[in-house]
């Protein structure tokens, strides 16, 4: 099985990237998966490592993944850079699974190879990471050879019968390269993915990596043209991509090809481009959330504009239709209100300010109201968002510091 | 269109109330009812902060806020002060006295077109009322004017002397800054 | 408004252009200011008791948010107006490929319609066409397609505020409201114009004849075809200036090639790109208008730096159409500009305004947002450059330059033709050229239209010749201050255009202060120092120099200085105040002639030099010297009545007249009086002092300024004088009969007050001094383009990050000379904007051209990067004025030249840093982290 998927993914790759070096290969692979995000120290050069990752059990750094023989992977041989990539074996033991060979364990052979290649051929960089701190006893790697035996299952990629060859090339980059999962899937105790909630949605750094399962992503009013807009300049009339997503379509999707996004599309809408209908009231929602409406117009409209409908794009995304207000969860409105968001600047032609948060000025119950208002009025919502629910992101989120957080 | 009823004071003075179009922005209000022109339109979208102006918390504590973006509702009920509102006027509405700041400004040659002049102002006039609560450190002045003022944009002045102005007061005002830590 | 009274017609006689009454109202400013009487005394004085003065004369206005720019002025602010404001809003374009077939009226919202809707046929129906400069179809007509980005097409007016904002939200980003068909070809048309720089020097060398040059053989110009320059090609050293012109170039082009071939030259060779920049000065434009039919007259208030030339045109425009029955008199309020960098010269902005206030019923106030000032207002010139500098290998002298620019004017002509031209003659920048073939070409296209914002062209071509110049250095294994010191142009040598600088040129002195700095003589230790104390970052130090050259080449300032019986000295400008300190320093400069400053500046005043009877006629760059010999016999003839404000040129143009006024008023006013008090009829001035206000000679009692003033009030004596100055690169010297004897001014214009009440100037006040004989500047010194120079020089270090392309100013060391400043503090607050602004060209700020840019309507400062404080050297910048060599230098302009060389001098250090080179701005982050890490996509 593993093997037709290989070859079928190659198929799929067509002839552009045939004509590519594998040196040309392995940098658009090295973006599909989105190395430089993780293995890059926060203004930092790419590849060296050094950024932390704050985990229940402790800080792990990122490391240097560039061919320095000292303090890179300069003395790698394919077989350990395969090991790395799909087995979470490092060459000096095994590797914490912030390393997403959970996911990478699904990229193929010849994709290992171009990796391999590429990562080789970088300008080598002499840099060590910080050590890593974490408690007894996940300190101890050798103990993650039984997380690895007991949460590892090395299953192969779905390959269901009767799906197009696009939408296997999504399977593979979303799922492989990709490792969407890594972020979107639940994870359990001990930091695994729940294989029976895969891509459910996940609460990382105080934002939820929202559900990206083809009805969440269509109740959201997730539809191709949105999707693809998303994914090549982070913004879209559904919302707008912030947090870790910012940095994925900034690093990852907006390098990929037109065919390779819509791939990607064609996955995780399963085909399907039928958003669902909402039935937004914005009469019912005025009269019964009255305070939330009119802290809409007094603290939101001026960039979200009239009746949510927006002002221009390229400032500020509507909230009528806003896939946030849409969703499920009402975590990220609500966190997105207390927290703010920082500005943004993609490239030079498209960047966007940041937004104020409101966590001194609008108590528990006027967040309510007002997520309620917006949810009922352009999200169709039935479901009432409680105070109490707001004061618990509100307590989390304060926990965590990320509400003093500078905008 | 729905129309609130908005009262709010403003430089010590009792507005409203008085009904306007809910989406009536601040600076709109500011301008174009009250006509204190002071605060300035710079870029509408909240990024330049030319149109901040202060608001007084429920604690007496100040805050800078843009008034562009914001609209009239989240006024209501509060004390707004503009770059009108700092100076002290004599019975016959007569300039007598400037604020430190507004004399820093000044002394400094500050500002050249002055555009954008409101909303250092305010800015800084909030970050004084902050140190007197919080004072900070000899040696993070600097840095504390590089944050309560770096969104701020000027573009005749290269921001030079507005800092320059701002330290000079801070460090001469007693109370706002502590030992270095 | 006494000054609309049909009595006073036999004072206007010469200021009626096309039968309109042109006015100028005193500056609202002033007249908000008489209000605010506590501030002339104590602590609130301005001038303070220093040598300098305690704070900008406009500084308390400024700091406690009077009104005072023309965007704060509604109706209910203006006296005699009605109090009821109404607003008008502009509909524009934000696609060009296909025909406008009307406007969808429904989209409006129903509770918010306007009262008014203005389309072409509306201008069409009343004869409303824009003035020539700016070109045809101010409102698109139906079934056209747009003539670039942004092209209006229709105002809306509206009677309440509220309507008019309900309206604004509802439109500004509808893409239903303008009803777009069928594709179309694009709007084509020839280029603006095209300009060609050959000189190539003679035997004499650098001072000697030339063989060539346009001084010495004129210009010549291509024909068009197909929308492209065609230069002739007929070459002949023996034929017309373009056969001649032909054939040097050819010489130059040939013996480039030649001497490069054979190992001699060594050729520096490249394409240089700026991109378009918005001038982002922070007032967005606005205009507010009134049609007092009751007295036939249109009042306008403006945000523009060139009310003047508005006033004139619009008086054309409203003269050709059918309000010239209803239209009398125009009056120009003018008030203090919020930023202008050259945005608010000629833009065509006022006229929306002026036909907003046609159609108005009430006073009509028509006020851009950020996002229509991005998508209307004027831009930068991007220029493309292909350069070749050749350089001897052993000297290291520069032999030749060959550079060929295209620029980009955008939709409407605006100054695009002479902004080429500037940019062409600039490029030599501090050197000396013995050869050169300098081509400039301005192209229409589609983008938003530029104009003359700050550099006026200089920018763009100048940092290309640093660039190039420091390439050479490296490649030729040089020194760059070396090489530079090699090649630096001295006083009484000829320019690329083979014109003699007017001003000594220092650049030795300031290229040597410069080798001589720490962060150059230490850069390579410095850099050592840095990148291993941070380790990852990469260290670079880079030096340019620049030179601006400022005038127009017809500078025509006007400049008046009277006394009242309390020897308050009032003073008005025709500069604008655009926020450089105009007033502030026009003020001081009385102070060495008349003893005290003033206490009262009027800046931008259009109306008071009717008293001066002058007129002009043909323009001063195309007249023949027939022409001026024929028409300066007449004693109130002159080339230029009024002219723009470029900020460069206030402190040298503007000074120079001030000082004239200054200078005749102290000889015919105050010298007399002094004579009476102190019983003396002969006086040396040369024995004379002031001293704190008071008139010192040796052995007598000091006198008062008041005093004295009071004394020549008293006699009748002259208590005002009101002068003209006309500068072709030279100035104009006329002779006048003053007080029985025939002197020499160097003025074309004068008139005086004896006596007089008025605490303003008043032209009505004024008699004319008709002058005997003038000697104005030859008319070829059109050909010269250039020859006025204020220098500036910048040594910048950098630490760039290489994972993220962010540049972080690490020092930053400024040299300039700017002759005698006037108020330091107001140089050095302009330096450091300029260093700011020159980051922002250099590193951040960005607008693509066509449908992605600003003309689409939906930029604003999100996207649009201005530097910021952290983009700065806030706390680490130093600043070096050369003392002035005599106290007889001029005060030169300084604004723009200083954004200059930081911008070579920062892609220079960029290089240094990173071994890349940039030949293109700006250098944004993510340009340089992409040029660093190609391994990463």
């Amino acid at each position: 099985m593993h093997r037709i998927i290989v070859a079928l993914a190659a198929l799929l790759l067509g002839q552009t990237v045939a004509a590519q070096t594998s040196y040309e290969k392995g940098r658009y692979l090295a973006a599909a998966a989105d190395c430089v995000a993780c293995h890059t120290a926060v203004n930092g050069r790419p590849f060296i490592g050094g950024r932390p990752f704050h985990t229940p059990f402790g800080t792990l750094y990122s490391t240097n993944i560039t061919p320095d023989e000292k303090t890179g992977i300069g003395n790698y041989t394919l077989a350990d850079f395969r090991a790395s990539m799909h087995r979470g074996k490092g060459v000096h033991g095994n590797l914490y699974p912030a390393m997403p060979y959970t996911s990478y364990y699904l990229v193929s052979e010849e994709d290992i190879e171009a990796l391999y290649d590429y990562f080789m051929q970088l300008p080598p960089v002499e840099y060590t990471a910080p050590r890593n701190q974490l408690m007894f006893p996940a300190n101890l790697r050798f103990g993650l050879t039984f997380w690895n035996w007991i949460f590892f299952d090395r299953e192969p990629l779905a390959q269901p019968q009767g799906k197009s060859p696009e939408w296997q090339r999504g399977n593979y980059l979303v799922n492989a390269l990709g490792h969407c999962g890594e972020c979107h899937t639940p994870r359990n105790f001990a930091q695994a993915m729940r294989r029976d909630r895969h891509f459910a949605g996940n609460l990382l750094e105080g934002w939820d990596a929202v559900d990206i399962r083809p009805r969440a992503l269509l109740r959201q009013g997730w539809d191709r043209e949105h999707l693809r807009q998303l994914f090549t300049t982070g913004a879209s009339d559904r919302g707008t991509a912030f947090g870790e997503m910012f940095r994925v379509v900034e690093h990852s999707l907006s390098h990929l090809s037109g065919d390779d996004i819509n791939a990607i599309i064609t996955y995780l809408l399963d085909g399907s481009d039928e958003t669902s209908r909402v039935e937004g009231q914005p009469e019912l929602a005025a009269e019964r959330y009255a305070q939330g409406r009119a802290d809409f117009v007094a603290y939101c409209a001026g960039c979200h504009g009239r009746e949510g409908r927006g002002i221009v794009l390229d400032f500020a995304p509507p909230m009528d239709g806003n896939a946030g207000i849409r969703g499920q969860s009402p975590y990220n409105t609500i966190a997105v209100i207390l927290r703010g968001l920082p500005a943004q600047r993609m490239d030079r032609n498209n960047a966007r300010a940041g937004m104020q948060g409101f966590h001194r000025e609008l108590d528990d119950a006027r967040v309510a109201a007002l997520v309620n208002f917006m949810r009922t009025a352009w999200g169709g919502s039935k479901d009432e968002v409680k105070v109490q629910e707001v004061a618990e992101i509100r307590h989390q989120l304060q926990e965590h510091g990320y509400l003093e957080a500078a905008q | 269109m729905a129309r609130i009823p908005v009262t709010m004071v403003v430089n010590g003075e009792q507005v409203g109330p008085v009904e306007l179009d809910e989406y009536t922005s601040m600076l709109d209000f500011l301008q174009e009812y009250l006509n204190l022109t002071g605060t300035k339109l710079g870029c509408g979208i909240g990024v330049c902060r030319a149109c901040s102006v202060i608001v007084e918390g429920a604690d007496g504590s100040l805050e800078s806020v843009r008034s562009c973006i914001n609209n009239v509702g989240r006024f209501d009920g509060k004390k707004v002060t503009t770059v009108e509102g700092l100076a002290e006027h004599n019975a016959e509405g007569e300039i007598v006295a400037l604020s430190p700041i507004q004399q820093a400004f000044l002394r400094n040659f500050s500002f050249q077109c002055g555009w954008c002049t409101a909303g250092f102002v305010n800015a800084a006039t909030v970050l004084l009322d902050r140190l007197r609560r919080e004072p900070v450190a000899a040696d993070r002045v600097e840095d504390t004017i590089d944050e309560a003022l770096g969104e701020h944009i000027c573009r005749c002045t290269g921001y030079v002397r507005y800092f320059r102005a701002v330290r000079e007061v801070i460090e001469s005002t007693p109370g706002l800054v502590k030992e270095a830590e | 408004m006494e000054g609309f009274r049909q009595d006073r017609r036999n004072f206007i006689k010469l200021c009626t252009v096309a039968g309109i009454t042109l006015f100028a109202a005193p500056s609202l400013w002033q007249l908000g200011r008489a209000r605010q009487a506590g501030s002339s005394t104590g602590k609130l004085n301005w001038r303070g008791d220093g040598p300098d003065p305690a704070f900008r004369s406009d500084g308390i206005a400024k700091v406690t948010g009077q009104k005072i720019f023309g965007r704060d002025y509604r109706a209910r602010d203006m006296s005699d107006w009605p109090q009821q404001q109404h607003y008008a809003l502009a509909l524009r374009c934000n696609r060009v490929e296909r025909r406008f077939t009307g406007i969808d009226w429904t989209q409006v919202p129903a509770d918010s319609q306007p009262y008014a809707r203005i389309t072409a046929q509306s201008l069409v129906d009343r004869k409303l066409k824009l003035p020539p400069f700016y070109g045809e179809a101010m409102l698109l007509p139906e079934g056209q397609s747009p003539y670039y980005y942004g092209h209006v097409v229709a105002m809306l007016l509206f009677d309440d505020f509220e309507k008019y904002a309900i309206a604004k939200q509802a439109l500004q980003f509808n893409e239903r409201i303008i009803r777009y068909g069928e594709e179309t070809p694009p709007v084509e048309r020839d280029p603006y114009a095209s300009w060609r720089i050959i000189r190539v020097e003679g035997k004499g060398g650098p001072t000697g004849e030339d063989l060539y040059s346009p001084l010495q053989d004129g210009l010549f110009f291509p024909q068009y075809r197909d929308r492209k320059a065609e230069w002739p090609t007929v070459a002949n050293q023996a034929g017309d200036v373009s056969e001649r012109g032909i054939y040097y170039a050819g010489q130059i082009r040939n013996q480039v090639e030649r001497e490069s071939a054979a190992g001699n030259w060594h050729l520096v060779r490249g394409q240089y790109e700026t991109q378009i920049i918005d001038p982002m000065m922070m007032e967005p434009e606005a205009a507010n208008g009134w049609l007092d039919s009751a007295r036939s007259t249109l009042h306008l208030v403006l945000t523009s730096q060139s009310p003047q030339d508005f006033q004139e045109m619009a008086a054309h425009m409203v003269a050709e159409s059918d309000f010239a029955a209803d239209i009398k008199n125009i009056v120009v309020h003018s008030a203090v500009v919020g930023g202008g960098f050259g945005g608010k010269d000629h833009s065509i902005f006022p006229y929306y305004g002026l036909v907003a206030a046609l159609f108005g019923t009430a006073p009509v106030r028509l006020a851009n947002n950020r996002f229509e000032q991005f998508q209307a207002g004027l831009k930068r010139h991007p220029f493309r450059m292909q350069n070749t500098l050749a350089v001897d290998r052993k000297s290291g002298k520069f032999q030749a330059l060959v550079a060929e620019m295209q620029v980009d004017g955008g939709g409407r002509q605006n100054f695009s033709p002479a902004i080429a031209m500037v940019g062409a003659s600039a490029i030599q920048g501090v050197y000396y050229l013995p050869r050169n073939d300098i081509i400039s070409v301005a192209n229409q296209s589609m983008n938003v239209d530029s104009g003359s914002m700050r550099g006026f062209g200089t920018l763009q071509t100048m940092t290309a010749m640093e660039m190039m110049v420091n390439q050479a250095a490296e490649e030729l294994g040089m020194d760059p201050i070396e090489l530079r010191l090699r090649n630096a142009f001295e006083t009484g040598w000829r320019n690329t255009q083979g014109a003699v600088p007017m001003v000594g040129v220092r650049y030795r002195e300031m290229l040597e202060r410069a080798r001589q700095h720490p962060i150059w003589q230490e850069r390579a230790e410095r850099k050592k120092i840095f990148e291993s104390k941070n380790p990852g970052y990469l260290f670079g130090t880079g030096y340019a120099i620049a030179t601006k050259d400022y005038g127009t080449g017809a500078a025509a300032p006007s400049s008046a200085v009277q006394f009242d019986p309390e020897g308050r000295l009032s003073l008005a400008v025709e500069f604008m105040e655009m926020g450089t300190g105009i007033g502030t320093s026009q003020s001081l400069l009385l102070e060495s002639v008349l003893g005290r400053a003033a206490e009262h500046c009027e800046v931008g005043v259009v109306d008071a030099w009717r008293g001066l009877q002058q007129f002009q006629t043909e323009s001063p760059y195309t007249m023949s010297q027939e022409h001026q010999d024929q028409m300066s016999t007449n004693p109130l003839w002159t080339p230029v009545i009024g002219m723009a404000s470029a900020a460069s040129m206030s402190a040298y143009f503007q000074s120079h007249v001030t000082l004239q006024a200054a200078q005749i008023l102290f000889q015919q006013g105050l010298l007399p009086a002094a004579r009476r008090l102190w019983q003396r009829d002969n006086i040396d001035p040369a024995q004379l002092q002031w001293q704190d206000g008071e008139l010192q000679l040796e052995g007598l009692p000091l006198l008062s300024l008041a005093r004295l003033a009071a004394e020549a009030h008293r006699n009748g004596d002259v208590t005002g004088v009101m002068v003209h100055g006309f500068n072709r690169w030279e100035w104009t010297e006329a002779e006048f009969d003053l007080g029985g004897e025939r002197q020499t001014w160097v003025i074309d214009g004068l008139a005086l007050r004896r006596g007089g009440s008025a605490d303003r100037v008043r032209a009505e006040e004024y008699q004319v001094v008709k002058r005997k004989a003038v000697r104005y500047p030859r008319t070829a010194l059109n050909n010269a383009m250039v020859t006025y120079y204020a220098p500036t020089a910048a040594l910048v270090e950098v630490a760039v990050n290489p994972g993220t392309g962010e540049v972080t100013i690490h020092g930053l060391q400024n040299y300039m000379d700017c002759g005698r400043p006037i108020v330091r503090q107001l140089v050095e607050g302009q330096i450091e904007g300029g260093v700011a602004m020159g980051i922002g060209h250099a590193l951040y700020e960005f607008l693509p051209p066509l449908g992605e840019g600003a003309g689409n309507g939906s930029w604003n400062l999100n996207r649009y990067q201005v530097p910021l404080a952290k983009h700065v050297p806030v706390w680490n910048q130093q600043h070096e004025m050369l003392p002035p060599e005599t106290d007889k230098d001029p005060h030169k302009g300084i604004a723009e030249v200083v954004m200059i060389p930081i911008v070579a001098a920062l892609a220079e250090a960029i290089y240094q840093a990173t071994g890349k080179r940039f030949n293109e701005t700006p250098i944004t982050p993510e340009k340089l982290r992409r040029a660093l890490n190609p391994q990463v996509l």
